[in-house]
């Protein structure tokens, strides 16, 4: 594992050279294989933050590990900021099927952030991770999206 | 050898003048029918003492005895004993013991089997390829008749649901490409090394390696692999396996679509024997009897566990119950077990590394010297046949259970008989262990029997066949509490459960005694000869004793076999 396989290395300067819109991702120095990434909450959802303050919208941090089985198997992700998320638990762990069984080695780290992005525009309360979340959601939906952006202004400022 | 027989013809007698009431005026000959009990065939005097026989010698040897043996003629009583519930299942046990409906497979006889399968496919469905074919199968459970009927009605359905659109399964090379870009590795190759199935979704040699081997690494499921491109449902077939991957990872799949080929279908079980490889087959679904398979194992086809292995006479329901009550009990059970432990007289404590019954509390290491029996803790002089065999030890005590009848339903009562079924259930689970790390030690016994004694090898073979029988009667014996301990209280059944069981348990006992005798306490050649023909004879004996518990028990339970 000493050596980064081509494959990483590609990936990681793409990502540097042209992130996608609304996401960054960075490598640590010490750890190659992990990264600190910045995902914008998606314009028109709950996470978007305060729409005046332009640059104040809802920022996200997340931590993202490639395993020595990498791309076999899929990256390790995880939400360092709190949120208010039927897909997403307490512990920042993400409910995403590319990230469980249906993981392909032909997706990318930049796919999998992607996904986590368009998961924040399109919450999914009859897959949850998160029940009383979700239960919340299904019950009273403008009242959960009201506490999701309350969550957003409280942690993700 | 007289002596067997004497024993065993009056324990008869006792026996069934206990339980018939009734002495005949010895005219005729009456014999009950082993499987139901019923008094239903005269037998000659010869014809018990053919069933009786040790062996052609024992027969010359004893032969001037039968005269002693008068009483065995009586004519029991008229009285039959209601087991028409019993009977209505009216199945012919005493048949299907004998007859073998089961077939043990080795791996190659898988493999032949399952190939056998996929060509009757390919030529019932012209269908070409044996990895599509194969892929169909395992999709519809390696069900022949219900693959055929789902390809009939509708074939791209089927083809789509199991993974493979296309029957044309890898889809050739663009010659006209120059380079190709790995979308895993995410680097270029000539397209000469790179694989695609029907999908199109290409990839490089190294990585389709890499990905099919670590499917392998995530266990059976991998025959299942799809091509992998994102949300693609191609199923991965067993020749591109082959082709991309290393043979030992190859022979890993291969064992993968066996297990397959094994676990979906109903009638094809693998040995549960640790580390057997063999399966067994077996067509008749309600199979009551034990199953052998080539490795040695007897156990019931329909549990499918090495623990439980053949738990005649119990039905399988019966052992389910059991085991789940033994789990329900276990703190009880534990502390009765090491209570157990310890001798009825002085408290000290004992330890049982024998599968023998007979327990002595040793003087030298600080015990009384107290012989007991360790199954019902009595003084072992109330045992055995040197006595002329007071044996209670397998009957739960009944004296008691008749003062308790109205508290008959008090917990305390039913832990107490539990417990009493349990100590004796566990004693011979634990004596069939021991007799099978005997049997693997058997072979030190006999090169010491070989040097100490200069006889043939042919002279220690009844050692092998006494620990044979030893674990077999153990094994019954350990079913026959379980049997014994749902059997209705107050039955006639159970009387004459009791009455089998007890002569097979003090004769298994028995055997075990002369079984376990050190050498050193055989002095001569003569002393060995002797020796060895108590236990040839004990074996023989328990053997007898164990075929007329079964066939009883069976019969008792399912039916007759009257017809025979
Ligand atoms: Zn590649
Ligand atoms: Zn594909
Ligand atoms: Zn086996
Ligand atoms: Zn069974
Ligand atoms: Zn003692
Ligand atoms: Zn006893």
């Amino acid at each position: 594992m000493n050596s980064l396989p081509k494959r990483i290395i590609k990936e990681t300067e793409r990502l540097v050279k042209e992130p996608a819109p609304g996401i960054s991702a960075t490598p640590n120095e010490e750890n190659l294989r992990y990264f600190n990434v910045v995902i914008t909450g998606p314009v028109d959802s709950p996470f978007q933050g305060n729409v005046s303050h332009h640059k104040s919208g809802g920022v996200f941090n997340l931590e993202l590990f490639l395993t020595d089985d990498y791309p076999m198997s899929a990256p390790k992700v995880r939400f360092l900021t709190k949120i208010y998320h039927p897909n997403i638990d307490k512990l920042g762990r993400i409910c995403l099927d590319i990230l469980k069984d249906k993981w392909s080695p032909a997706l990318q780290i930049r796919t999998v952030l992607l996904s986590i992005q368009a998961l924040l525009s399109a919450p999914n309360p009859d897959d949850p991770l998160a029940n009383d979340v979700a239960e919340h959601w299904k019950s009273n939906e403008k009242d959960a999206i009201q506490t999701a952006k309350e969550w957003t202004r409280l942690y993700a400022a | 050898m007289s002596f067997y027989r004497e024993r065993m013809s009056s324990g008869l007698d006792i026996k069934n003048e206990e339980l018939y009431g009734g002495v005949g005026d010895g005219g005729v000959v009456g014999f009950h029918c082993f499987s139901c009990w019923n008094i239903t065939s005269k037998m000659s005097e010869d014809e018990i003492y053919d069933d009786y026989d040790v062996d052609d010698d024992s027969a010359e040897e004893s032969g001037n005895e039968s005269a002693d043996n008068e009483e065995m003629d009586y004519e029991y009583s008229t009285q039959e004993i209601d087991f028409d519930d019993i009977h209505s299942s009216n199945r012919s046990i005493g048949k299907l013991t004998r007859q073998k409906s089961f077939e043990v497979l080795d791996r190659s006889e898988l493999v032949s089997e399952s190939r056998k399968l996929i060509k009757e496919v390919m030529d019932v469905l012209s269908i070409p390829s044996e990895a599509a074919v194969s892929i169909l199968l395992r999709h519809m459970k390696w069900n022949k008749e219900k693959l055929i009927e789902r390809f009939m009605d509708n074939q791209d359905k089927l083809c789509s649901d199991a993974g493979i659109p296309n029957l044309r399964l890898d889809k050739a090379v663009d010659k006209s490409l120059q380079k190709f870009s790995c979308l895993i590795c995410l680097e270029d190759f000539p397209p000469s090394q790179t694989f695609a199935l029907s999908c199109d979704h290409r990839y490089c040699l190294a990585c389709w390696k890499l990905y099919l081997e670590c499917k392998i690494g995530e266990g059976p499921e991998c025959i299942y692999s799809t091509c992998p491109a994102p949300k693609c449902k191609v199923k991965v077939h067993e020749d591109a396996f082959k082709k991309l991957i290393e043979s030992v990872a190859y022979e890993k799949y291969s064992n993968f679509i066996l297990k397959s080929y094994v676990d979906d279908n109903p009638q094809v079980k693998w040995c549960p024997a640790p580390g057997c490889v063999y399966s067994v087959r077996c067509d008749r679904k309600e199979r009551k009897e034990a199953v052998t398979c080539k490795c040695g194992f007897q156990y019931c086809f329909n549990c499918n566990d090495s623990e439980i292995g053949d738990h005649m006479p119990c039905p399988c329901s019966q052992v389910d119950k059991w085991l789940q009550k033994a789990s329900d009990e276990s703190e009880n059970v534990t502390w009765m077990l090491a209570n157990t432990k310890k001798c009825p007289e002085c408290r000290s404590p004992i330890e049982k590394n024998g599968g023998c019954m007979h327990m002595t509390c040793r003087k030298n290491a600080g015990g009384c010297g107290f012989e007991f029996c360790w199954l019902c803790r009595g003084p072992w002089s109330d045992h055995g046949s040197a006595t002329g065999g007071y044996y209670n030890c397998n009957k739960y005590d009944k004296s008691k259970a008749k003062e308790d009848d109205e508290k008959a339903n008090d917990a305390k009562t039913e832990l107490e008989a539990y417990m009493f079924y349990y100590h004796r259930y566990e004693s011979h689970k634990n004596a069939m262990k021991i007799a099978d790390e005997q049997r693997r030690n058997a072979h030190q016994k006999e090169q010491q029997i070989l040097s100490k004694f200069d006889v043939r090898s042919a002279d220690t073979k009844f050692l092998m066949e006494a620990t044979e029988q030893l674990l077999r009667n153990r094994r019954v014996l350990q079913y026959s509490y379980v049997y014994g301990y749902y059997l209705d209280k107050k039955s006639n059944e159970r009387n004459l459960f009791e009455y089998l069981q007890e002569d097979l348990e003090k004769h298994t006992n028995q055997l075990s005694t002369y079984y376990e005798l050190s050498l050193d306490k055989l002095d001569d050649y003569q002393a060995f000869i002797k020796w060895k023909e108590q236990v040839t004879n004990y074996t023989r004996i328990t053997k007898k004793f164990l075929d007329h518990f079964v066939e009883g028990v069976a019969g008792g339970l399912t039916g007759s076999h009257h017809n025979n």
